[in-house]
């Protein structure tokens, strides 16, 4: 009978524990999207290296839209990359086309008086020995962002819906290389966790 | 996202205050949710919500029985219960449906990027987390491959909902009218009714408790056990959005040890089966599209009275034109067959009675662990010519 009772009192015990970590209906109803966001970084009638600048403006996408009010937290967590079309000035094939570095980077940036001020850039990762045959409209070429710079978005996304994104373009390998292009249109697909609250 | 978390809400009903929900319904009775829901197909809201049905399914079923010897008397009482579920990790995932044309690659490219690696040119399904999963794996999409502008395509890069990390889960709390007769049954009843929006939601169950062992002579008095059979059938119904059902059948068995103190177990049989329907605001009507197909009519062909709704319907088209689904292309309703983990369990437990109280305790093992436990009150008893005192 003693066993009986100890047995009870631990079920009891471990019931009263379990009820009081339970999760209740507001951690269900907690909703967590991976928001999209696509953008073309044109890098148009320039020599490299240089860079390219994309101001991505959030409000194109109507789930921003619908919940800027109530954004919690947001993450930046990867991007891929990669080539829609790419010209330069002499013509050279695709094949052949191949930098020694494409790196990314974002800017944050602050109000000031009402002025927008560019804050410090950050980098987001990058591309080494780039063969853009390699980058020409494919989805492999995936870079995760890091937490740190990752979470910097979350600031920037309850102050602004602009998103600063540059595009950095080495000089090209191999010699007696024109360098100049007429254009370079990169697309960049870029996944962002945005956790919302009422 | 506010939408989303309104449908949640609504498909947790069993679970929340009537006040957090902020639903509205269209002139059918159909709960309508906006375009920013775009990330869900129907079979995907199915498989992402799956295991929140398995919760309310389980708790609807539970607290049907504790101690199987039942007086040959009549009584009237009431039982209130409130039960806990541990989520199994095998929950956290589903099998979402990828749009048709993923993995051809003469269309397009397509990579999940998962746990550090790259995979390429996915198809079929993709292993997404359910509402108690954790994060979810965006698939990158680069179309098309032979030429032409990717701005044109539908099949872009996608992302899915995330789980919220949940391993436990509180239930359904039941409170329960409890009728016993002199033919050794308990017939026990509850109800739960909610007003949304101008709607109301309504939960009934009846279930029902037979003692059986005096039928065959199986234990003598002086051995205090007892082995009775149960039944339960309960509905949950809202407008024309959810229309739930749930069964069981199983078999208890008790022993007392005298100072009040039993235990008990039971096997139980259960299901839980429906429809849950919601539409897309301003979504797809036959009457705007020919003969079913996708294909959608002039506006001259359509009838003066239908010319507001199908303008309304041409520009919410406009906010989900790019999804790779056609039923999110086309505003169809998200509707689905309600299916549930559970079909056994198997229960466990203890209860103690004093005076016209008891408390019972017990832990089931079925797709989802659960504890449950409560407190019955027997207000009055009496047999069929004089009453009992307790």
């Amino acid at each position: 009978m003693k066993n009986i009772k100890y047995i009870l009192l631990a079920l009891i015990s471990t019931f009263a524990i379990f009820s009081i970590q339970s999760c209740d209906v507001t951690d269900v109803t907690d909703v967590t999207l991976q928001l999209t966001i696509n953008f073309d970084p044109l890098f148009e009638d320039k020599s490299v290296p240089d860079s390219s600048i994309e101001i991505v403006n959030l409000e194109d996408y109507p789930e921003y839209n619908d919940n800027k009010d109530d954004i919690e937290d947001a993450e930046i967590l990867h991007f891929n990359y990669s080539i829609n079309d790419i010209k330069t000035s002499d013509n050279l094939p695709i094949d052949s086309i191949e930098f020694d570095r494409i790196a990314f980077y974002l800017i944050p940036t602050y109000t000031d008086g009402g002025n927008r001020i560019p804050g410090q850039r950050y980098k987001l990762g990058e591309f080494t020995d780039v063969k853009i045959s390699d980058y020409y409209k494919t989805a492999k070429h995936i870079i995760e962002v890091t937490d740190d710079v990752g979470e910097l978005i979350a600031e920037q996304i309850k102050e602004t819906p602009y998103f600063v994104f540059v595009t950095e373009y080495s000089a090209l390998k191999g010699e007696n290389r024109a360098n100049y292009f007429d254009y370079i249109d990169a697309h960049v697909d870029m996944v962002v966790r945005v956790k919302t609250t009422e | 996202m506010k939408i989303i978390k309104s449908v949640l809400i609504l498909t947790a009903l069993t679970l929340v205050l009537p006040s957090l929900m902020k639903a509205e319904f269209n002139e059918k009775g159909v709960f309508e949710i906006s375009s920013d829901f775009s990330a869900f197909n129907s079979e995907n809201f199915k498989g992402y919500t799956k295991p929140l049905f398995t919760t309310i399914g389980q708790g609807a079923q539970s607290n049907l029985f504790s101690v199987a010897n039942y007086n040959d008397s009549y009584s009237i009482g009431l039982d209130i219960s409130l039960s806990s579920t541990i989520i199994p990790g095998s929950q956290g995932t589903y099998n979402a449906m990828l749009p048709a044309a993923f993995g051809d690659t003469s269309i397009m490219d397509n990579a999940i990027y998962k746990n550090g690696q790259v995979i390429r040119n996915i198809s079929g399904t993709v292993e997404q987390p359910t509402i108690y999963g954790g994060n979810s794996n965006a698939i990158y999409v680069v179309s098309p491959v032979a030429g032409g502008d990717p701005a044109d395509s539908i099949y872009k890069t996608i992302g899915y909902n995330e789980g919220n990390n949940i391993s436990t889960m509180a239930s359904l709390p039941a409170i329960q009218l409890v009728f016993g007769l002199p033919t050794q049954t308990e017939i026990r009843f509850r109800y739960l009714g909610a007003p949304i929006d101008e709607e109301m939601y309504n939960h009934i169950a009846v279930s029902a408790n037979q003692q059986v062992d005096q039928w065959f002579d199986l234990f003598e008095k002086d051995d205090n056990m007892a082995l009775a059979i149960h039944g339960s059938y309960q509905f949950m119904t809202l407008a024309e959005t959810i229309d739930m059902n749930s069964w069981a059948a199983g078999v208890h068995f008790s022993k007392g040890f005298g100072d009040g103190l039993s235990v008990y177990t039971g096997l139980q049989l259960e299901d839980l089966g429906g429809t849950f329907n919601v539409a897309r605001q301003n979504g797809y009507q036959e009457e705007f599209y020919v003969n079913g197909t996708d294909e959608l009519k002039p506006s001259n062909s359509i009838p003066t009275e239908l010319q507001a709704q199908y303008q309304a319907h041409l520009a919410a088209r406009r906010d989900t034109e790019n999804s790779p689904f056609e039923e999110v292309r086309l505003l169809k309703p998200i509707s689905f067959d309600i299916e549930t983990f559970t079909n056994w369990r198997f229960t466990v437990g203890g209860a103690y009675e004093y005076g016209i109280m008891e408390f019972h305790l017990d832990i089931g093992y079925a797709s989802q662990m659960f504890l449950n436990g409560g407190l019955r009150l027997r207000f009055k008893e009496w047999a069929s010519n004089s009453e009992i005192e307790n």
